[in-house]
């Protein structure tokens, strides 16, 4: 399954990178898409079939699924 | 002629080996700024700043390393403390030891608020020593008010080079309910201390000192406590939330309004980097030793007098001395002019310190060692006083 996180800030964005970097995750920062919106420009792609809660800290904003070019909401901090 | 330079307690030199070359590299091959685009050269120097505050967290034992806000220098991050933090009413904790980088700050703030900020000043000893164990915490509790919020004060004299009992003022307001704020500007990157035992809500530090790295480029470390009751000094643009009428509130940027210094913050990088290899402990255990060498030799000399303390604990690498029956200022000057002693006159910014010595207003001349200088200039440096006051005598 194809993700797209969303940050706060680009600390926030990095943090991520890195933190799933040392899990050996495949990973690329990108601008945010323009249909979607977050408080800092760019996102984290990133692929996993596992259960990707266990990730997300208080940086992420938003975390999306694609699927189809579509993007699908499945968390958002509060 | 050969400069010796004792003067790092105003600023370090040499900075650590390769500061210029990151600088450089950074001017030549990347340039681009941070937090407002998502191509390579900018992502990189995201990588950098996001490495420096992790390397900064390490060195201040700080777990959240987004808690790590960069400023120009140090005396910007104790401005950002002070006016971010005290409001009409309450009442703050100081020592007679600090810089005016505290100092004006508060006086400024009391005049604004129209007097209405209590500032307690903790006496110091005559050796720039505040008390330890039972008598200190008689001395805190004695100045305790119910509108009592913190107490902000410096790791070590700038002018006499005394550490003061900064843990145990730490734990008096973690007992008190009271924030702690520690100046390190004579002590980051010198003074092998743990951080992480003394649990500061801010720790200020700046990176051209001790940390070895260039001019423009200082912080703070917070706690997430403190940080999100903290009021930003700037406010402006972080290239995050920009659709919001205010600063964001998520750290680092809710402090980091506007463009930083990146340049300034590729030469901290390289600079930690070469302190993480080094060893925070070599490089203090080489100042002190020396310090210890200068003090011996100079007890020796007539016409000397050491200001502060004879003895190398609780001490940094920075030395006063006063020449009795002289102008200093010609002293020091001569020693530059005429032995290439680079060394710092006056009252080094921090007056009532010069008061609790017994040094003001004629201030005193300041040596300061590094781990860079060696016993040959130590003996060197003290050859050339005893030259100039030899002159002097004739005259």
């Amino acid at each position: 399954m194809e993700y797209l996180a969303l940050f706060y800030t680009t600390f926030g964005s990095i943090k991520f990178k890195k933190q799933l970097l040392k899990m050996d995750m495949e990973v690329e920062v990108l601008p945010v898409p323009r249909m979607l919106s977050s408080g800092c420009g760019v996102a984290v792609k990133f692929f996993s079939d596992e259960d990707v809660s266990s990730l997300l800290d208080e940086t992420v904003e938003k975390l999306y699924s694609k699927n189809h070019d579509e993007y699908f909401l499945i968390s958002e901090s509060k | 002629m050969k400069r010796i330079y004792l003067d790092n307690a105003a600023t370090s030199f040499p900075k650590a080996p390769n500061v210029g070359h990151a600088i450089y590299a950074y001017l030549t091959n990347i340039g681009s700024n941070i937090n407002r685009g998502a191509y390579q050269e900018a992502m990189e120097a995201e990588e950098t700043v996001f490495d420096t505050r992790e390397l900064l967290a390490e060195l201040f034992s700080c777990s959240n390393s987004e808690n790590i806000v960069f400023t120009k220098n140090i005396t910007e991050s104790l401005n950002l403390l002070i006016k971010g933090l005290f409001k009409p009413g309450d009442h703050v904790l100081t020592t007679s030891m600090e810089h005016n980088a505290v100092l004006r700050p508060l006086n400024h703030l009391k005049a604004k608020y129209s007097g209405s900020l209590d500032i307690s000043i903790l006496p110091c000893n005559q050796y720039g020593e505040l008390p330890r164990a039972e008598a200190l915490e008689t001395l805190l509790t004695s100045y305790l008010t119910p509108h009592s919020k913190a107490v902000i004060m410096t790791h070590a004299s700038n002018v006499c080079g005394t550490i003061l009992p900064v843990d145990e003022v730490s734990s008096f307001c973690h007992r008190h309910g009271l924030f702690f704020i520690i100046d390190t500007a004579q002590t980051a990157g010198t003074h092998n201390y743990d951080f992480g035992k003394l649990d500061a809500d801010a720790i200020a530090f700046t990176g051209h000192k001790g940390l070895l790295g260039p001019q423009g480029i200082g912080g703070v470390v917070l706690s997430t406590k403190l940080s999100s009751i903290l009021e930003p000094l700037v406010t402006g643009g972080t290239g995050s939330s920009s659709e919001a009428d205010f600063q964001p509130v998520h750290m680092p940027d809710r402090f980091e309004a506007g463009t930083l210094n990146l340049p300034g913050i590729y030469g901290l990088n390289s600079s930690l980097n070469y302190l993480k290899k080094l060893n925070i402990r070599t490089i203090m255990d080489k100042e002190l030793s020396l310090t210890k060498y200068f003090l011996e030799l100079i007890a020796d000399i007539n016409g000397v007098e050491l200001i502060g303390s004879a003895s190398t604990t609780y001490r940094t690498a920075v030395v006063s001395l006063n020449f009795i029956g002289m102008d200093n200022a010609s002293l020091s000057y001569k020693l530059a002019t005429a032995f290439g002693i680079t060394n710092r006159c006056g009252l080094h910014c921090a007056p009532l310190a010069h008061k609790t010595l017994g040094t003001f207003p004629q201030g005193t001349v300041r040596f300061s060692f590094s781990h860079f200088n060696t016993q040959d200039e130590v003996e060197y440096t003290v050859k050339s006083i005893k030259q100039c006051l030899l002159e002097e005598n004739k005259h």
